[in-house]
């Protein structure tokens, strides 16, 4: 019973000390085994109990002293005795690599051991400037793919892109096919030449229907970049040129993957493109995505096989022959021995000689080379992209430097708590450049750390990038991923980070004169780091704007998503085809849309079927010009413009636009009738002050008959969900020119129903290209892909701002109060309560936070305005969701200055001052 | 100087320490126990600076701790002088025996 109690006073003396668990238990034993001893000397001697246990206790005459000389003996001085040894020894011979890097890797130990032992700090700076790293190397990851690596292309700098020259914005534009054959033929710098140029097309392959990216090109394409197919061959010489030999396709190495599940038996099989039959002949190496960047082609095909689309193309084989239509990019690979020079000025060469031959089509072209090296996506577009690159870096940059005062601040408060163990080290007699050193590696394991965790978000950031589906009609590929060069970047972040964060509180740390800290608690210490508290106020400042923007966007986007589109989004399901990319005629499309339209009507659930060309609130815009008919202004230029679609008849019962006077489109308003219009209410007004319009006669388009208007539809929304009443002008389907129409169908389940219309499709005609099946729901959430995109990357810069802010503030309030322990004790001491102490502790923190949130709120009354336009049903400095915000980041501040402050309430006033 | 200073009272400790291992292996009670005896108690050793000494000395493998359980008592720790341990004891007691000597000159202590 004694020993056990002797041993719980042993263990409580002995708490304060850092050590490893098991080293703890074992001198706690030894001890108190000590303690024993003597206390059972003393019985046997016959001294009373009270008298055995004050000797025994005895035995101890200072456990203050105690405890500093085990810390001095054990953790974490003598834990690294060799490593001290290192220190204090004479430098190693072998000059001055050895001297300034010798005992290295025992440092790197050192610090291992050293932040093992508080893993949550070593943990918060971690997380703190992998944060910062991680948005800044996802961002470089980014740039990286688009920007800087080069094309994986053998003998990259022979190869030369071959342009017409223009002014303006862009300069380098295509060439026109005729054009590439003549440079092609008269070459003599150039080793060879081919052309290139990407294009969407309907892919149909093992039963999937999707419009990709293809890449248009000539046979000798990949000869010309000194690629080789992974499989398969590339295009023979016939193969290119005569249609009949040109259904063949190389795949690219993904597509080969997610269609064929990278099967070896996919060379020979059959895919379709716009409708025909393609043979699948090869499949691209990995690397290899196209010559250009953000357009990864998912096939390619000869040119000739243009031939193979009919008139209605979205290339027509006319473009092989027709000078006048510029539409291919070209490459070439130098001849051995030519230079760059030479290539330039025979390009320029034969320029002139086109223009000469053919000067009604090329009397003003001039053609001329760029190294393809040199270029991204096109040298004007590539400055823009540089600038923007580097400004979204720069400030990507600042966060990492936010990032890097919260790691110093959290690095300081530390270091006020290794004083002793700093001190102890110098006056051994470690030189001071050697301590500095053991601190900086320290950072730089922390650093490392933190750059691993930043390499891992980039990773997560580039999936979701690739995951995201934007409701464009093609999908961009940036082909992210995690290379070397992110690797490497993150690396000389960490490196710069190391210098940013740790070296400042290493040189103060070694600077301190060893001896008053080495008097435990030695009075007043170092002045209160301003700075950093100046920091602390700038990150609260900073993350209050950014969540003031990311709150104003989201309630913006709740707004958004409340506002009446004025037609029914909800029952809605979609189909989008083009029959006439195969090139059937008109009345083939046209019967082809009847045959479809019945059979979706048959579907169970679909209570209506109507066509139009597109759908409102999409990403596509058609306006036409008009003017009121025998009205027309003189000037073409001066035709006001309007937005318009084509719609067939039922279109405003499906979506459920009430049709206030007049009529619907009929079957009957076709090709041959009288032509026809219907108008929305604002159109209405604009035409007649009374908004009565039925049986005015419009011009349309500056050509063709007029056209009367039969009918007055209500208003709805058509571009954005927040723009104002906008004029709107219906014209019917049948009396347009337009192929490609979009089936609307109604039905209580419209997603449910996607898989029943390509079936439907199928039935009616298993060869039509399906550009899309969606609902309308999703087709107009483009409308909210702004609001939506913004309110996610201000919500996540505004969480990692607070999160910064949090720990920033924490980890200065705990730095000063670890160097206020002594004021608190004395105050204890002379009558002070704990929960006045956590308030004097909690109060400095939460002053900082107030003080940011003072100075952000400023900051976001400056800034928001900017929004404006982006910003539906909210006012830009709506004052609930200024005080929320401001609420939110005093509370987490608080909440940061709370724990220190816990602690600091938590001190033993006779403990800090016996330390005297 | 100073700095010496510092150092031949740490050196004397860990002499004073190696030398009563010298003589068997003892657990750190009875070599605070002998020290106190052998000096008639001039010499006074509490735990507060042994055992941070003892650790000292063990790391820098001069002597060897175990613990030891014998029948009926609790185990106990017993330090163990190494062959290491030996060789720096003969240093220190050539060193202390030049410093003292030399001392002893110049301060004349044999004619006191």
């Amino acid at each position: 019973m004694r020993e056990r109690e002797l041993r719980a006073l042993v263990r409580d003396e002995l708490r304060g000390l850092e050590l490893p668990p098991e080293r703890r238990m074992e001198i706690e034993e030894e001890l108190s085994r000590q303690l024993e001893a003597a206390e059972a000397e003393a019985l046997a001697e016959g001294l009373s109990a009270g008298e055995a246990r004050r000797r025994a206790l005895g035995q101890v005459t200072s456990w203050e002293g105690l405890r500093r000389e085990l810390r001095a003996a054990e953790a974490p001085v003598a834990a690294a005795v060799p490593a001290l040894d290192a220190l204090l020894s004479e430098p190693a011979p072998g000059g001055v690599r050895a001297r300034w890097f010798g005992g290295v890797h025992a440092d790197l130990r050192l610090a291992l051991r050293s932040l093992r032992r508080s893993p949550g700090f070593a943990l918060a700076v971690a997380l703190t400037l992998g944060l910062g790293m991680g948005v800044n190397t996802a961002l470089f990851s980014v740039v990286h793919s688009i920007l800087l690596r080069p094309l994986p292309l053998p003998d990259l700098d022979r190869l030369v892109g071959v342009y017409n020259v223009e002014k303006g914005f862009v300069s380098h534009t295509p060439i026109a096919y005729p054009d590439f054959v003549d440079l092609r033929e008269r070459r003599r710098a150039f080793a060879d030449l081919a052309s290139y140029a990407a294009r969407p097309f309907a892919l149909e392959a093992e039963g999937e229907s999707q419009i990709v990216v293809g890449e248009l090109v000539s046979r000798n394409y990949f000869e010309v970049l000194g690629v080789a197919p992974a499989l398969g061959r590339g295009f023979a010489a016939d193969e290119g040129e005569d249609p009949g030999r040109s259904a063949v396709v190389v795949l690219s190495h993904g597509a080969w993957r997610r269609r064929f599940a990278g099967a070896a038996d996919a060379l020979g099989r059959e895919l379709r493109l716009n409708g025909q039959r393609f043979t699948v002949i090869g499949v691209a190496p990995e690397n290899l995505r196209g010559l250009v960047r953000g357009l990864t082609p998912e096939v390619w095909v000869p040119t000739g096989a243009l031939g193979l689309f009919g008139e209605g193309g979205l290339i027509r084989r006319d473009r092989l022959l027709n000078r006048g239509s510029r539409w291919t990019w070209a490459i070439g690979r130098l001849a051995p021995g030519a230079s760059l020079e030479q290539a330039r000025q025979e390009a320029a060469r034969v320029g002139e000689q086109l223009a000469r031959e053919h000067p009604d089509t090329n009397r003003t072209r001039v053609i001329d080379v760029l190294p393809t090296a040199d270029v991204r996506v096109l040298p004007g577009v590539d400055e823009v992209l540089f600038a923007a690159s580097g400004g979204l870096l720069a400030v990507s940059g600042l966060v990492v430097l936010i990032a890097c005062a919260n790691a110093t601040g959290l690095l300081l408060a530390r270091s006020v708590a290794r004083r002793r163990e700093i001190a102890v080290r110098l006056s051994l007699g470690a030189p001071r450049w050697r301590v500095l050193r053991l601190l900086l590696v320290e950072g730089l394991v922390l650093a490392v750390a933190g750059a691993g965790v930043g390499v891992a978000l980039a990773g997560l950031s580039n999936t979701a990038l690739t995951a995201l589906r934007l409701p464009l009609p093609v999908n961009l590929d940036l082909g992210l991923s995690l290379d070397w060069a992110v690797i490497a970047w993150a690396g000389g972040l960490s490196i710069l980070a190391t210098l940013g964060f740790a070296l400042l509180p290493a040189l103060r740390a070694t600077r301190e004169d060893p001896l008053p800290a080495l008097k435990e608690g030695a009075a007043s210490l170092a002045t209160r780091n301003r700075l950093a508290a100046g920091l602390v106020v700038a990150q609260v400042a900073s993350s209050l704007v950014l969540l003031t923007v990311a709150a104003l966007l989201l309630r913006s986007l709740l707004g958004a998503q409340a506002i009446d589109p004025g037609f029914d989004r909800a029952h809605v399901a979609l189909l989008e085809t083009d029959p006439s990319l195969r090139g059937d005629g008109r009345a083939a499309v046209e019967s082809l849309y009847a045959r479809l339209a019945e059979r979706v009507q048959a579907i169970p659930g679909v209570e209506a079927v109507a066509y139009s060309a597109h759908v409102p609130l999409s990403f596509e815009l058609r306006t036409t010009s008009w003017a009121v008919a025998g009205r027309e202004p003189a000037d073409l230029a001066a035709w006001p413009e309007i937005d318009t679609t084509n719609v067939s008849p039922g279109y405003f019962d499906v979506l459920r636009i009430a049709v206030l006077r007049g009529r619907d489109f009929v079957p009957a308003d076709r090709e041959g009738a009288p032509r026809v219009a219907i108008v929305n209410e604002a159109f209405a007004r604009l035409l007649t002050p009374s908004g009565e319009a039925l049986g005015s006669s419009l011009s349309v388009g500056r050509a063709g008959d007029p056209v009367t208007v039969v009918g007055v539809v209500r208003d709805a929304r058509y571009r954005t969900l927040g723009e104002e009443r906008r004029p709107f002008l219906y014209l019917p389907l049948a009396q347009s020119g337009d192929d490609a129409w979009t089936l609307l169908a109604r039905t209580p389940d419209p997603a449910g129903t996607l898989p029943s219309l390509r079936a439907a499709l199928r039935e009616v005609d298993d060869r039509v290209p399906v550009r899309g099946v969606r609902t309308l729901e999703d087709a107009t959430s483009a409308s909210l892909l702004l609001p939506r995109a913004g309110a996610t990357l201000f919500g996540l810069f505004g969480a990692l701002g607070l999160a910064l802010a949090a720990t920033g503030v924490y980890g200065i309030v705990a730095q000063l109060a670890a160097q206020r322990t002594r004021e608190v004790g004395i105050r204890m001491a002379l009558g002070a309560d704990a929960s006045s102490v956590f308030r004097l502790v909690a109060l400095h923190g939460l002053r900082l936070a107030a003080a940011g949130v003072a100075l952000g709120a400023v900051g976001a009354a400056l800034v928001t305005p900017l929004l404006r336009v982006a910003l539906y049903g909210v006012g830009p400095r709506d004052p609930s969701t200024f005080i929320l915000v401001a609420v939110v980041l005093l509370a987490v501040g608080f909440a940061a200055s709370a724990l220190p402050a816990a602690r600091s309430a938590r001190i033993d006033p006779q403990r800090v001052l016996r330390q005297e | 100087m100073r700095h010496d200073d510092r150092e031949r009272k740490k050196g004397a400790s860990e002499m004073l320490v190696l030398a009563l291992l010298e003589g068997g292996d003892r657990h750190g009670y009875e070599i605070a126990r002998r020290i106190g005896e052998r000096s008639e108690g001039a010499l006074r050793y509490g735990a507060a600076s042994l055992y941070p000494l003892l650790y000292r000395l063990e790391r820098r493998g001069l002597i060897d701790g175990r613990w030891v359980e014998k029948a009926g008592q609790r185990r106990r720790r017993f330090y163990r002088l190494t062959p290491a341990g030996r060789r720096e004891l003969t240093r220190l007691r050539s060193d202390w025996r030049r410093f003292l000597d030399a001392v002893a000159r110049v301060a004349e202590l044999g004619r006191a």
